[in-house]
């Protein structure tokens, strides 16, 4: 007899490191939307975000027993995608540009995925002036709501290192709101 | 005049900004997932003790092997270099290593010291032949080319 699936992801990664296939259909259930939200505002085209959150979970199940429970799971999942990211510009960039024609455009755009899940207002502003590292940092504090020391992981430096990363990122931007008229009208929104 | 935001407004703006972002995978990508991942095996780790973790090992042991079986050759007065043979000559060990007596070294010091009594030449040389034979019993750990067929 198999245990009960929680909803507890620490529980469902344990359940699932002793082999029990249902805690990590879970854990997919749980990340998997999460997953394509991170790629889709990385710029990552909703095909290729399909895929890339298909390997990810792929690599994470085929190596669970090196995952160290000690990091939080989401964090791990973010690494993983993250590199995979990576790896898939870095190809497409060696891949020589042949523009498609325009009905083969309409037949490769899917409307209502990851064209939708393109960040807005302010992550729009974000995502056009910063730098990508600092802009992927401010994504995974603020939106992947990761502690400091899980924006460290996923991006590959020190906690201090990602802290002064998010510091930056965001005086740039409180500067890149009032520089910008349409940003401006953002942040006057808000003001309280 | 537009005021700057504060940071507060900027943390508060991204946070609601990125909860306003639509967040829902495509409907099919979890089944094909939880499928794909069902059909693929994970990967186990290979326990310590297993036989291939030691193969690397192999070269250390036999280096270390090889360096205590110097350490034990060499003079303990320091006057010889030692000498690394795979295959030691077939002599018996008290004949082995005769040590000078102690008052023909040109030493000094040692010209100054009494001459050693008998009994304590025999007692080195004693512990010369226990060094030797543990010396050859090392050696004949080291792995050394095969000689050739005469």
């Amino acid at each position: 007899m198999t245990a009960a699936v929680t909803d507890d992801p620490r529980a469902l990664v344990a359940q699932a490191q002793a082999g029990d296939e249902r805690a990590f259909a879970e854990l997919v259930r749980l990340y998997a939307d999460r997953l394509f939200r991170f790629l889709s505002a990385r710029g990552v085209g909703a095909e290729d975000a399909r895929d890339l959150v298909q390997e990810t979970f792929l690599r994470a199940w085929r190596a669970l027993d090196r995952f160290d429970p000690k990091y939080a799971f989401s964090t791990w999942l973010y690494t993983i995608a993250h590199r995979l990211a990576l790896n898939l510009r870095a190809r497409e960039s060696r891949r020589p540009h042949v523009p498609l024609a325009e009905d083969a455009v309409g037949a490769a755009a899917q409307p209502g995925e990851a064209d939708d899940a393109r960040p807005a207002g302010l992550w729009a502003v974000a995502r056009e002036n910063l730098a990508e590292r600092d802009y992927h940092a401010l994504w995974l504090y603020y939106a992947e709501e990761q502690d400091m020391r899980g924006v460290a992981q996923v991006l590959g430096v020190t906690s201090l290192h990602a802290r002064v990363i998010v510091h930056r990122a965001r005086a740039r931007l409180a500067k890149l709101v009032t520089a910008d008229g349409a940003a401006a009208g953002l942040a006057a929104g808000h003001a309280p | 005049m537009t005021s700057r935001p504060t940071m507060s407004q900027i943390e508060q703006r991204l946070r609601a900004d990125a909860a306003a972002t639509p967040s829902r995978a495509p409907a099919d990508l979890v089944q094909g997932v939880i499928a794909a991942v069902q059909a693929t095996p994970r990967e186990r780790r290979e326990p310590v003790s297993s036989p291939r973790s030691w193969w690397p090992l192999i070269p250390a042991l036999a280096a270390v092997l090889a360096i205590a079986a110097l350490v034990m050759r060499a003079d303990p007065e320091g006057a010889t270099a030692p000498v690394l043979t795979a295959h030691p000559p077939a002599v018996a060990p008290a004949s082995r290593a005769p040590l000078p007596p102690v008052s023909t070294i040109a030493d000094p010091i040692a010209a100054l010291m009494p001459a050693p009594t008998k009994p304590l030449r025999d007692e080195w040389q004693a512990v010369n032949a226990d060094a030797a034979a543990a010396c050859r019993a090392l050696l004949a750990c080291v792995p050394s080319r095969p000689r050739p067929a005469n």
